[in-house]
C-alpha cells in the first residue's frame, strides 16, 4: 500500500481510494488494505483525510474531475448530494451478478435502508452506530450503587446521587455541543418515550411530494417530552456538566478521566476511552427507558463507516472486488474483533468473539430492539438539520424559549429543507 | 522587457486568485432547479439578504473585526512603546512577546476552549481560587458573551504582529524630532501625539485595513472554538458561507454570500486608499 503517493509497481493495477480510518485504526485498514493488495495484485493508493473533512474534499474534487477511484463515505451524511451530483457508482448491477443474486447478498447484512438513495443501493457498510450507557463502576461502588440504570427515574436518582460539584464530578455527560447532539444526547430519549423524529420512514429520504409539518415527528408531544427530561437532567437536576459548550471530544474526556460517572456514547468510544487509559474500573450498560414502556426503542445511526465506488472509477469490476472484500466476513469480522465495533453482518454477529465480549453485548442486545435509522427520515441536508436543532436546542436549554417553541422552530426549519431540496433535485 | 518579468506573477495570480473569484462570483448568479444549473439573476443574493440570520451575523462580523483591530492596536502599540525604550532584556522581552503569533489558530483555538471551560477550565479556576468565584462565567456557553470571548482569544493571537510592525515603526523615527520638541517645550504626551502618532499613520492604517480584511474573512479559530454556537450568537460570515455550502450543500447561495463579503472588504480598501492618500498629503 502506498500512502499520498503512488509506489507503480509492473503489471499492478492501481486503484486510488480516500478515507479517514488510517488516522483512527491504522494498524487495522491498514493490515485489511494490504491483504487486498497481495489477493488481487494491486497496487491500493490510499489518501487519508479527517472525517469532516473527507466530503467536503469529495464534493471539491467531484466539481474538479480529480475524482478517487474509490471513497470512504458516512453515507447517512452525504449519500444524497453525492448521488445527486452524479458522483456515485450505483452498486445494484454488480450485487446482482453475485452468485444467489442481490437478495441472497444483501440478507447476509442487517437491515439499512441509509445505504440507498431514491431505490438505488450505492453502498456497504462496514459497522454500525448505536448508543449505550457508558458507566464508572468504581464510583458506582463508592456510591453504593450495585448496578446501572434501568429506567429514567433510575437514571435520575443515579445521576442525582453522583453529582457532586465540589469534587468536581458530575453524574451525567451528554454531547451537547456539536451535530452529534441529536444523536448522542437526545434520540434515544425521543425514541424510547414512543416518539419520532423526522418524517415517516416509508416517506423516503427525499420525498417527491411537498412534507407537512403535520409528518415532522421532533415538534410532536412524545418527543417534547423527551427532549423536556433531558434539559431537566440539566437544568433541573443539575447532573450535566457544561451541556452547551461538550462536544463529544469533551463528555468522553470527562468520562475518561473520572469526571463524570455516565456517558451516553457508541462502540467507537471504547478504544478512545482505552486511549485515555482511565485508572477506574468502568463497563457499559444497555439505554435506560421510561417505566413501563412495552417496546423499547433506540437510535441506530447505521453504517457509521461505508465504502462505494466513484462512477469515474477506470477498473470497476476491480473497484467492486475491493468493496466486497472489505465488506467480507472476513474483514469486517477482523476489523469488529480488534475494533471493538458492532459489525453490520449477521454471520459475524454470530462469532464467538464478538457475542461474548463483555463490552459489544449491550450494543448487541440493543440491536434486538427495535432498531431506527433517524438519520434516513431526516433532511437530506443533514448536518445543516442538525445544526438547526443544535442552535433551537440551546435556546431551550438556556431558557429563552420553552421546549415545545424551539422544537416547533427546527420542524419549521426541517420542512424547509426537504422544500429546498424538492426544489432543486425533485423530477 | 518589463512584461516578461510581470508575466509569471501574473499568471500566479491569475491562476490562483482572480480565475477562482471570478468563477465564484458567475456560481453566485446560477442555481440548480430539477436537477439542471440555470441562471437566476440576483435571486442568491435577495435570498441571503432575506435569510433571517444574514444582519445578527453581518453584526457580529463587523463586532468581532471592529474589536479585534481596535484591541490589537491598542496592545501593539502599547507593547511597540515599551519595546522601544531602554529597558532590561530588552532582546528578551521582544522574543517572549512574539509566542502566541507562533500557534496555529487551531491550537489557540483548542487553548482557550480549556481555559474558557465552565466547569474545568483555567480561567474559572483561577478566579476561585482568587476567592472571585462570583467573577466566573460560562464564557463560552452564554451568548452574551461567547462573541467577546472569542475575540478576545482572537486578539491574544495576532497583536504581536501590531507591535512588530509598529516596533520598526518607532524605530525610524529620528531622535532629533523629540529633541527639537522638547526644546520647545513639548512634554513626552505631546511628542507623542504631535510627533509619534502622525509619523506612525501610514503604518498603523496599512495594518488596521489589513488586519481589517483578514479578521473578516477569519474562520478557523471561531470554527475550533465555537462552531458559531451558542444561539448563532458567535456565527460569523465566514462560518455562515462555510455552512451554507458544506452543512447545505448550497454552493451557489454561499458563493452569493462571499460575494457580498467581497464586497464589503472592497469597500474597506476603498476607505483604506483614501485615508492613505490623506495621510500622505499630511505627511
Amino acid at each position: 500500500m502506498s500512502i499520498g503517493g503512488t509506489m507503480a509497481q509492473e503489471k499492478k493495477k492501481i486503484l486510488t481510494l480516500w478515507e479517514w480510518h488510517m488516522v483512527e485504526v491504522p494498524e487495522i485498514v491498514g493490515k485489511l488494505y494490504e491483504d487486498f493488495e497481495q489477493r488481487y495484485n494491486v497496487d491500493l493508493v490510499v489518501e487519508t483525510l479527517g472525517f469532516p473533512e473527507l466530503p467536503k474534499k469529495i464534493l471539491m474534487a467531484a466539481k474538479a474531475g480529480t475524482m478517487p477511484d474509490l471513497v470512504e463515505i458516512f453515507a447517512i451524511g452525504v449519500l444524497p448530494v453525492l448521488v445527486e451530483e452524479g458522483i456515485l457508482e450505483p452498486l445494484g448491477p454488480y450485487i446482482e451478478r453475485e452468485p444467489g443474486g442481490k437478495e441472497k447478498f444483501l440478507s447476509q447484512y442487517l437491515d439499512y435502508d441509509l445505504t440507498y438513495y431514491k431505490g438505488k443501493i450505492y453502498s456497504l457498510p462496514i459497522y454500525d452506530g448505536s448508543w449505550g450507557l457508558f458507566y464508572n463502576k468504581d464510583m458506582f461502588k463508592e456510591a453504593g450503587i450495585d448496578q446501572p440504570p434501568k429506567t429514567w427515574d433510575e437514571l435520575v436518582a443515579t445521576a442525582v446521587k453522583l453529582t457532586i460539584p465540589e469534587k468536581g464530578q458530575w453524574g451525567l455527560a451528554l454531547d451537547g455541543g456539536d451535530n452529534e447532539t441529536l444523536n448522542g444526547a437526545f434520540a434515544n430519549f425521543i425514541l424510547q418515550n414512543g416518539g419520532r423524529i423526522g418524517i415517516p420512514p416509508e416517506y423516503g429520504r427525499a420525498p417527491e411530494f411537498e412534507v407537512s409539518i403535520k409528518d415532522i415527528g421532533i415538534n410532536k408531544p412524545e418527543a417534547v417530552e423527551a427532549i423536556k427530561f433531558v434539559i431537566d437532567l440539566i437544568n433541573k437536576y443539575k447532573v450535566v456538566p457544561a451541556f452547551v459548550t461538550s462536544p463529544a471530544r469533551i463528555s468522553r474526556e470527562m468520562f475518561a478521566k473520572g469526571k463524570a460517572a455516565m456517558l451516553c456514547d457508541g462502540p467507537w468510544n471504547i478504544p478512545i476511552v482505552r486511549g485515555f487509559d482511565p485508572k477506574f474500573d468502568w463497563s457499559i450498560a444497555v439505554f435506560p427507558w421510561p417505566k413501563g414502556t412495552k417496546q423499547k426503542a433506540m437510535s441506530l445511526t447505521t453504517g457509521d463507516t461505508e465504502f462505494a465506488m466513484s462512477r469515474s472509477c477506470e477498473d470497476k469490476e476491480l473497484g467492486w472486488k475491493f468493496i466486497k472484500f472489505m465488506t467480507s466476513k472476513e474483514s469486517i469480522g477482523y476489523w469488529a474483533i480488534h475494533g471493538l465495533t458492532v459489525p453490520t453482518r449477521k454471520d459475524v454477529i454470530e462469532m464467538r468473539e464478538i457475542k461474548e465480549n463483555p463490552l459489544l453485548k449491550p450494543f448487541l442486545e440493543m440491536l434486538e430492539w427495535k432498531p431506527v435509522s433517524i438519520y434516513s427520515h431526516m433532511p437530506p441536508q443533514l448536518d445543516a438539520a442538525l445544526d438547526i436543532f443544535m442552535v433551537e436546542i440551546h435556546t431551550a436549554v438556556l431558557g429563552k424559549k420553552t421546549t415545545q417553541e424551539a422544537m416547533d422552530r427546527v420542524a419549521e426549519e426541517w420542512k424547509a429543507l426537504w422544500d429546498e431540496w424538492r426544489e432543486k433535485y425533485g423530477e | 522587457m518589463v512584461y516578461v518579468f510581470i508575466l509569471p506573477m501574473f499568471t500566479y495570480m491569475v491562476v490562483t486568485c482572480i480565475y477562482p473569484l471570478f468563477d465564484a462570483l458567475k456560481m453566485s448568479f446560477y442555481n440548480v432547479v430539477k436537477g439542471r444549473t440555470i441562471l437566476v439573476g440576483l435571486d442568491n443574493y435577495i435570498e441571503v439578504l432575506r435569510e433571517q440570520y444574514f444582519w445578527p451575523v453581518l453584526s457580529n462580523s463587523f463586532f468581532f473585526t471592529g474589536f479585534t483591530v481596535l484591541g490589537h492596536l491598542l496592545i501593539g502599540l502599547g507593547f511597540a512603546l515599551l519595546l522601544n525604550k531602554k529597558i532590561k532584556y530588552r532582546n528578551l522581552w521582544r522574543a517572549l512577546q512574539f509566542i502566541p503569533w507562533l500557534f496555529s489558530a487551531v491550537v489557540v483555538g483548542c487553548i482557550w476552549m480549556l481555559l474558557c471551560l465552565p466547569t474545568q477550565g483555567f480561567i474559572n479556576g483561577a478566579l476561585f481560587e482568587l476567592n472571585l468565584g462570583s467573577l466566573a462565567q460560562d464564557w463560552l456557553g452564554d451568548p452574551k458573551l461567547v462573541l467577546a470571548t472569542v475575540t478576545v482569544a482572537n486578539i491574544w493571537t495576532w497583536y504581536p504582529f501590531f507591535s512588530l510592525m509598529i516596533l520598526a515603526g518607532l524605530q525610524g523615527i529620528s531622535k532629533d524630532l523629540y529633541e527639537a520638541a522638547k526644546v520647545d517645550g513639548v512634554g513626552r504626551w505631546g511628542g507623542f501625539l504631535y510627533i509619534t502618532l502622525p509619523l506612525l499613520k501610514p503604518i498603523i492604517l496599512t495594518i488596521c485595513l489589513l488586519d481589517a480584511i483578514w479578521t473578516f474573512r477569519f474562520f478557523d479559530l471561531i470554527w475550533v472554538m465555537t462552531r458559531g454556537g451558542p444561539m448563532k450568537a458567535s456565527e460569523v460570515m465566514a462560518t455562515q458561507v462555510y455552512k451554507i455550502a458544506f452543512y447545505n450543500f448550497d454552493f451557489h447561495r454561499a458563493a452569493a454570500l462571499g460575494g457580498i463579503m467581497t464586497l464589503i472588504m472592497l469597500v474597506l480598501c476603498l476607505i483604506y486608499l483614501r485615508s492613505y492618500h490623506s495621510a500622505e498629503g499630511g505627511g
